[in-house]
């Protein structure tokens, strides 16, 4: 009875080959990464000018969208490390979604901030003349910590998976080396399962607070200036608040679609749709809440410098935008999710997508608005000088990033099963013995 | 017939000429003008200016090129060739050589010509000047600081005094002369003096550079004679370059951010490492074990 | 008469810039150099008996009569001594509000030193009005070359940095592009070069040195350097000797002494009697220049609007 419910489970949790709807995801996400490419030639070739940014708004799209990566790769710490350490025991199917989404963020966002880059060519010098004072710097480290600790953070759990790969799978010969190559020495001893134990419990630890750095730090990429907007002591929290927003949103749409497309009803149910739901709740309350703070507080004093760019937002160019990214972004997920008809899967699935586009939005917001309206007028330069609006090669590439990230987490769900076989066999032998 | 034939040759010529004549440009006016400059015994530098005239006013003309010459346009007297700057100015000192033997020649006379070009025409400027020589005195009685100037000029071989000069008394400055007192009108010994009573910044020992000069003199040219004494407050080094803030150039971090990111990017990377390890060992136990 | 190589005692230049500054002697650097004379004429010039021991280009060490000496044309300092300023001084500049007339003659004399195309202008003059009741007045704004500069704190790379004669200057060569610097400047003053530069081929042949800002490279940040290579000849920045009207003052505030090339004044005694303030003390960027308010006009406000209608007609 056991060996029959493990070998179920065994098999429905195997990499599957993609169908005719996988084939068609992939060739679009390398479709777009090539056209992202192309477009960046034209600008390695042309420079930056092929893009709308200018001397006011001289930070566009590029940087938004380096701080949305950032911000969605907090989730892998948020699912994988916060829910182990607290012992939430529906966690299993979701911790490799989590951290495939966190590897793949982190990555394109260490390629999103080349891309902004006026001398790509001079990369190196970020490490031959590193300057410790400049938060750059913290970023540049901090980041660089937090890929490498979310990649062995993926690794570890993954091991006990690969023998049950190796010994299963009927795949191609490149699949085959890789699973040996990656772990066919895990035989399951127990004194490698103690090893690997203590590995994951050090990373679950470490990782936390790592991960409040990175965008702790990212967001001091823009608290360090003076500038109305970004001139906030709030500034860290408030990213990292809205950074598990969009990392819980950005899980909630992953598990929807992949529990649809790979047939996984049984593993990702219904109830781990309501749970995610009522935690998107309460961190959508709490990203609401350092909204209002960072909003309402400088509009209750109009500060002269800071008049400009809040009527910007609340009435301005930007009004549309900003109100749709609060209501559709943070109020309506929370209303529909507060009753359980909200919390199902297709609903979840609407809310989740709200939220993650209404943060890259938001991230927008928080970016150029603040640079369109500086302490001295904007004057004695050319007239486009004073808007902003990203140009094709801009949409391009970011479009080409985003689309990149997307194909690292496909190409990894079809070599690697999403959801972990081999603790999903523990947990199931537990509830086995306990009946 | 051959009077008709030469009588419409020579028309056609003065045709030609003449629309040639009449597609030349209409060449600019230019000014040149030179000032003799000199400070104490060093050799004098001839200040080289060049206008040109764009509507109603000349305004300065950079890229002129011409020549100078002491006493005749002569091979032997030609002392350089000079290309003056975008402010119209062009400074020449006088080859060592030539300043030596000057020394016992006064009144000079120098030639400033520039080159015609297809904007504008040759143009030439002369002067002469009478060589003249400011004498210093600086002295401080009863607390009281004065500086005296005697003028003296070169005539006949001879250093005679000079009345009648205006001269002004000043404290150097990196980019201009503070004038100290009025402007001065030397008596009738050539003399001229002015209490300073100024306080001013000198360098760390307080050493400042006073001097009295004559400016732009039709005669004498600008003469200016220097000396350097400790009237100046002395003032205190700067060091904050050297500090360690945040700021300052990456060897120069301020100690904390030194110490304490080092420390936990250290203790991190140390785990990290640990984590690898674990990794090696792990694959150490499973091949140990299938070997067994 | 024997042409002799250009060659410079070796105490006073490195070897490297030598040799990058005799193969450009030919070349007129468009930042304001003393153009030497050339050829000696045809007279003999008499050895004066003076041995001078040389350094030559093919880098053997020779003896020259002094007398054989001649001036040679501006070279750029090395970058370890761009870095590094003039010892001792601590540059300052004034602005007279109340002689501004926007004429931007000040612009367009920095923008063609520095090679600095109009839609990048350094120096920048803005039509000021505080508040609804206050008089409008034009305000030339530069670099404010502060004394605890945001920019500077922020570069990863070291590649805009303070001098200890108090100017910011930007390495070009060293710039990543990542415009931090641009984001922390509260009085916008960073331009960034987003294309290629349009520059002559002799603008291009200049020698690049962070003194000189020129020319300027693609994907790089450019301000208002404060023209330290003028500085270093005891010339006054660009700016100050083009404004018709005197409205710049510039100096050394060690000496305690400004100048805007016609009057000489005391910098204490100028900031007191006229009052002199800098832009946005409260954030404690402690900028190197003042202004003076703008009381008594030499120009009611509106005749700088006719001048912009000139410009822009």
């Amino acid at each position: 009875m056991k060996t029959e419910i493990d070998n179920q489970i065994v098999q429905d949790l195997m990499p599957q080959k993609f169908g005719r709807p996988g084939v068609i995801w992939t060739t679009i996400l390398i479709i777009l990464c090539v056209i992202g490419f192309g477009a960046y030639i034209s600008q390695l070739r042309n420079g930056l000018v092929v893009t709308a940014m200018r001397d006011y708004a001289s930070w566009g799209i590029y940087i938004s969208n380096f701080v949305f990566f950032v911000a969605i790769s907090l989730v892998g710490s948020l699912i994988t490390a916060i829910f182990r350490l607290t012992n939430v025991q529906w966690r299993t199917p979701l911790t490799r979604i989590s951290e495939i989404i966190a590897v793949a963020a982190i990555i394109f966002a260490s390629l999103a901030i080349i891309v902004d880059m006026g001398r790509p060519d001079r990369f190196y010098h970020l490490f031959l003349f590193a300057r410790l004072q400049s938060p750059i710097m913290w970023d540049v480290i901090v980041i660089t910590t937090y890929l490498t600790l979310s990649v062995l953070f993926l690794y570890f759990p993954l091991l006990p998976d690969l023998p049950i790969l190796i010994k299963n799978y009927k795949g191609s010969k490149f699949e085959m080396w890789l699973y040996k190559f990656l772990g066919s020495f895990w035989k399951g001893t127990a004194a490698q399962r103690l090893m690997s134990h203590r590995a994951v419990k050090i990373i679950s630890i470490m990782i936390i607070p790592i991960a409040l750095s990175i965008h702790t730090v990212t967001s001091w990429l823009f608290a360090t200036t003076y500038r109305p907007g970004w001139d906030s002591t709030n500034f860290g929290a408030y990213f990292v608040s809205g950074a598990f927003l969009v990392g819980a949103g950005g899980v909630v749409v992953a598990m929807f679609v992949f529990r649809k497309y790979y047939k996984l009803e049984k593993y990702i149910t219904e109830k781990h749709f309501d749970h995610m739901g009522k935690i998107l709740v309460m961190l959508a309350l709490l990203y609401l809440y350092f909204n209002v703070n960072e909003y309402l507080v400088p509009a209750f004093k109009m500060k002269k410098a800071e008049e400009h760019h809040l009527m910007s937002l609340f009435t301005g160019n930007y009004s549309l935008l900003f109100w749709s990214v609060i209501l559709l972004g943070m109020i309506v997920p929370v209303i529909v999710l507060l009753f359980p008809k909200g919390r199902k899967p297709t609903t979840m699935f609407i809310m989740g997508m709200f939220v993650v586009v209404g943060a890259w939005f938001k991230r927008f917001l928080i970016v150029t608005p603040t640079l369109l309206s500086p302490f001295l007028p904007i004057y004695d330069v050319p007239e486009s000088y004073g808007k902003y609006f990203p140009t094709w090669e801009e949409w391009a590439i970011t479009i080409g990033t985003l689309a990149g990230a997307l194909l690292i987490i496909t190409i990894f769900v079809r070599l690697f099963p999403i959801i972990p076989i081999h603790e999903t066999i523990e947990e199931a032998d537990v509830k086995h013995k306990m009946i | 017939m051959k009077r008709s034939r030469f009588f419409l040759i020579a028309l056609s010529i003065l045709w030609i000429a003449s629309l040639q004549l009449l597609a030349q440009e209409e060449k600019s006016a230019i000014k040149v003008s030179i000032v003799y400059t000199q400070v104490n015994d060093q050799p004098p530098i001839l200040k080289l200016t060049t206008k040109v005239k764009a509507g109603k006013k000349f305004t300065p003309l950079g890229g002129a090129e011409g020549s100078v010459w002491y006493n005749e346009e002569t091979k032997e007297g030609l002392i350089g060739q000079f290309k003056t700057d975008k402010q119209g100015l062009a400074l020449i000192s006088l080859p060592p050589q030539l300043a030596t033997r000057l020394d016992s020649l006064s009144p000079l006379k120098f030639i400033a010509a520039v080159s015609a070009t297809a904007k504008w025409d040759e143009e030439k400027t002369e002067i002469e000047v009478t060589r003249a020589k400011i004498e210093l005195a600086l002295t401080e009685v009863d607390s009281v600081r004065k500086m005296e100037a005697k003028v003296l000029a070169l005539k006949d071989g001879k250093w005679i005094e000079v009345p009648d000069t205006e001269i002004k008394f000043f404290v150097k400055r990196l980019f201009s002369d503070f004038p100290v007192g009025e402007t001065a009108t030397t008596d009738n010994v050539g003399a001229a003096s002015t209490e300073y009573k100024i306080v001013i910044p000198g360098d760390l020992e307080g050493n400042i550079i006073v001097g009295a000069k004559i400016d732009d003199n039709e005669t004498y040219g600008t003469i200016s004679g220097m000396k350097t004494i400790k009237w100046g407050t002395p003032t205190e080094a700067d060091n904050s370059f050297y500090d360690r803030t945040l700021w300052a150039a990456r060897d120069k971090t301020p100690y904390w951010l030194l110490i304490f990111p080092n420390v936990i990017i250290a203790t991190v990377w140390g785990f990290i490492f640990y984590l690898v390890y674990l990794i090696i060992r792990i694959r150490k136990v499973g091949i140990h074990d299938s070997n067994v | 008469m024997t042409e002799l190589p250009k060659i410079v005692p070796l105490s006073q230049r490195s070897r490297r810039d030598f040799i990058k500054g005799a193969l450009l002697a030919g070349v007129a650097t468009s930042c304001a150099p003393l153009d030497p004379f050339t050829a000696l004429g045809k007279t003999e010039t008499a050895a004066s008996g003076e041995m001078v021991k040389l350094l030559s280009v093919t880098g053997e060490i020779i003896e020259v009569d002094k007398a054989y000496l001649k001036p040679v044309p501006e070279m750029p300092v090395s970058n370890d001594e761009a870095r590094k300023g003039m010892p001792g001084k601590k540059f300052v500049m004034v602005i007279d509000l109340a002689h501004c007339h926007n004429l931007k003659k000040c612009q367009s004399a920095c923008n063609h030193a520095h090679f600095v195309h109009d839609h990048q202008n350094w120096i920048k003059v803005y039509p000021m009005q505080e508040a609804e009741h206050t008089a409008p007045y034009w305000q030339p704004t530069t670099c404010m070359h502060c004394e605890d500069p945001p920019c500077v704190k922020v570069c990863p790379v070291d590649a805009t940095f303070k001098r200890q004669d108090g100017i910011v200057l930007i390495d070009s060569d060293r710039c990543i592009g990542c415009r931090f610097c641009m984001a922390a400047c509260p009085y916008s003053t960073r331009v960034f070069n987003w294309e290629k530069p349009m520059l002559t081929p002799d603008e291009l042949a200049v020698q690049y040195s962070p003194e000189t800002s020129c020319p300027p490279k693609i994907g790089t940040v450019s301000k208002c350097d404060f023209c330290p290579d003028m500085t270093r000849k005891g010339e006054l920045p660009h700016c100050v000797s083009a404004c018709p009207n005197g409205v710049f003052y510039f100096g050394d505030m060690n000496e305690d002494v400004v100048t805007n090339g016609t009057d000489t004044v005391r910098f204490s005694e100028l900031i007191r009697d006229r009052s002199g303030y800098r832009l946005m003390e409260d954030l404690g960027t402690k900028p190197s220049v003042y202004y003076l308010p703008p009381v008594d006009r030499l120009f009611p406000f509106e005749d700088g609007l006719k001048t912009k209608e000139e410009k822009h007609s």
